[in-house]
């Protein structure tokens, strides 16, 4: 049953999604073009008239507003999808399907995750596009590409280079946790306010977010303002081979943190949906 | 409604007019004598002048980008530095990017580019066959002070050590000098230096004749002129520089009380380093240990009492704090210990 919710949640945000990404990969390639202007100015000799430079910058504007607005979007298809298959009319007919809740949710987390990878990935590759496109013939001549062979060398020749490939890793790890824990914390406040309002869901839906949004970052800033000075003190003191192992044992920390916030929103989503609603 | 529409207009209208008559505005020009060595700007003469060593105080009204590229020495162990980087815009400055040059000096000159401040200024000349002639200019109501920096022999040096303020030794020329030299590679012994230097009457002019270098627990004095340095980035990119050492009792005595002042006084934390260390241990336990223990246990006790699915749910998340406390304890191993 799984793999039928899936295809439907995945048709119904494709259909939209797929005509952001494309527009986005086209603002890209104009980008990349409006962009070679600066580069020429850069790696060249030549003098590009300040109008010019002018209307560049507001293009290149438009087109970053545009791959930002891409990434809200996506957030805003797999939210609408949530909240209009689970706590709209839809919603009755949903619960009715031969599936447990929990797959209906698993359904709709996977959904986010795989489109919030793919809304990444689609992000890396226009900004590469734009560099390709603008300074690719200036970057990649060949005394560039030896200069990078060469630092390459020299990281792999470092003694402790084999430490770049654990945080490579892990911030890989962090960064796809990161993404499910804000899917599920979202998640977490649609159903919690589809729970507990009768009217104006949405409303209390974005209270909840900003209300704990804001509880969470004065959370944050307290740990930013003591935690970062105490890992400064702790740090400041270590032999350079224990600064490497110190810096991987903290982001594992930091990996399984997020990972039973994780289990703990999952438990919160699976609970609301399966003890609280009452779409009747 | 039309009366908010009438005040937003206005507004619109008189930022617009604002903005276009600043822009307008006559800046003031930049002038030169025929050979460059004076300057005219702002109703005051710049002379030449050998300015070595010497630092305006007023604050910069140019950006300065400044970076300094380190590489890692393996024999030393440490990084060292290996070039500076120093670009100034002085498109940023607007006072200095308006000059004007007369009929023959615009055969021979291209570009002019003008550096500094209200009392230092740096002109560098580029002229049309590829030739640069630098040089730094004084404002004309400075040259008494320079003059007097500069010649005074007797006057008091203050050796500066930065924290706490005040926190600096007396010592004249004389007895700076008077000890037994030595030569040294600079960039072996990058960090441990201070700077020797006087402050005009009204404090806006800085002359730094030297620097105090302290190298195995003595101290040494490198004059700037007798190394031929023009300035402290100059120093690095020396191959050698000629120390002397400080034997005169009563500065060296004074030297170690400022030296333990500053070392003793934390760079100015509130607390000691010892406290420091105890506050951060204790606020990473806390962050890292004791709430995460506290979820961990809820979490352990609540999955005895929950039914099925919550049960794995709830082991799951206590699992993943027990191994995050775990982490954390070799990570305040690995820490603590060294």
């Amino acid at each position: 049953m799984l793999k039928k919710l899936i295809k439907y949640d995945f048709k119904s945000v494709f259909k939209l999604w797929w005509i952001a990404a494309a527009s986005t990969v086209a603002l890209s390639v104009i980008g990349g073009l409006i962009a070679s202007f600066f580069a020429a100015d850069e790696f060249t000799e030549k003098v590009i008239p300040i109008p010019i430079l002018i209307v560049a910058v507001i293009i290149l504007t438009i087109v970053f507003i545009g791959f930002g607005a891409f990434g809200i979007f996506t957030d805003i298809l797999v939210y609408v999808r949530y909240y209009k298959n689970l706590f709209t009319d839809e919603g009755y007919l949903t619960f009715t399907l031969p599936a447990k809740r929990k797959t209906i949710l698993n359904s709709k987390i996977l959904l986010s995750f795989v489109f919030g990878s793919l809304t990444g990935l689609v992000l890396t590759i226009n900004t590469v596009n734009i560099l390709l496109i603008s300074c690719g013939k200036y970057i990649f001549t060949k005394e560039i590409l030896e200069e990078i062979k060469y630092v390459i060398k020299e990281i792999l020749a470092y003694e402790y280079s084999y430490y770049f490939a654990i945080y490579l890793i892990e911030f890989i790890v962090i960064g796809a946790l990161l993404l499910l824990t804000s899917y599920l914390f979202t998640f977490g406040c649609i159903t919690v306010a589809s729970v507990i309002a009768k009217k104006a869901k949405i409303l209390v839906a974005v209270g909840i977010y900003y209300g704990a949004v804001s509880i969470l970052s004065s959370i944050l800033s307290l740990f930013y303002l003591f935690g970062i000075s105490s890992l400064y003190e702790v740090f400041w003191a270590l032999d350079q081979s224990d600064v490497f192992i110190c810096v991987a044992l903290l982001l594992v920390i930091v990996a399984l943190v997020l990972c039973a916030t994780c289990c703990l929103l999952y438990y919160l989503l699976h609970w609301c949906l399966h003890k609280k609603l009452n779409l009747a | 409604m039309k009366k908010f529409t009438y005040i937003i207009i206005t507004a619109l209208i008189l930022s617009l007019t604002m903005g276009i008559a600043s822009f307008a505005a006559e800046k003031p020009v930049i002038t030169f004598t025929e050979d460059f060595k004076t300057m005219y700007f702002n109703d005051y003469e710049y002379y030449q002048m050998d300015l070595t060593g010497f630092e305006s105080n007023v604050s910069f009204t140019y950006d300065e980008y400044y970076s300094e590229i380190y590489e890692y020495d393996p024999e030393l162990g440490q990084d060292v530095l290996v070039s500076v980087e120093n670009e100034y815009y002085n498109e940023e400055n607007p006072a200095f990017a308006n000059y004007k040059l007369s009929e023959a000096q615009k055969k021979t000159v291209s570009t002019i580019d003008i550096y500094g401040d209200e009392i230092i200024a740096l002109v560098d000349v580029h002229f049309k066959d590829g030739g640069k002639y630098s040089l730094t200019l004084l404002r004309e109501d400075y040259v008494d002070d320079y003059n007097s920096l500069k010649s005074n022999e007797s006057n008091q040096y203050k050796i500066e050590y930065s924290w706490p303020e005040d926190n600096y030794v007396n010592a004249t020329k004389n007895q700076l000098l008077t000890g037994k030299t030595k030569e040294i590679d600079p960039l072996e012994y990058l960090y441990d230096y201070e700077y020797v230097y006087i402050n005009s009457e009204d404090g806006m002019l800085t002359y730094t004749p030297g620097l105090l270098w302290i190298l195995d627990d003595t101290y040494y004095y490198v004059s700037y002129e007798e190394n031929k340095i023009t300035n402290e980035d100059d120093l690095f990119m020396m191959d050698k520089v000629i120390l002397h050492e400080i034997t005169d009792e009563t500065v060296v005595e004074a030297l170690k009380v400022a030296e333990d002042k500053y070392y003793a006084d934390d760079y100015g934390y509130l607390y000691d380093d010892d406290l420091a260390h105890e506050i951060s241990y204790v606020v990473l336990v806390t962050i890292f240990g004791v709430i995460p223990g506290f979820i961990c246990l809820i979490t352990f006790v609540f999955a005895f009492i929950k039914k099925k699915t919550y049960r794995k749910l709830l082991f799951a998340t206590s699992a993943f704090l027990l191994l995050e406390i775990i982490v954390f304890a070799i990570f305040m191993v690995t820490t603590n210990f060294k």
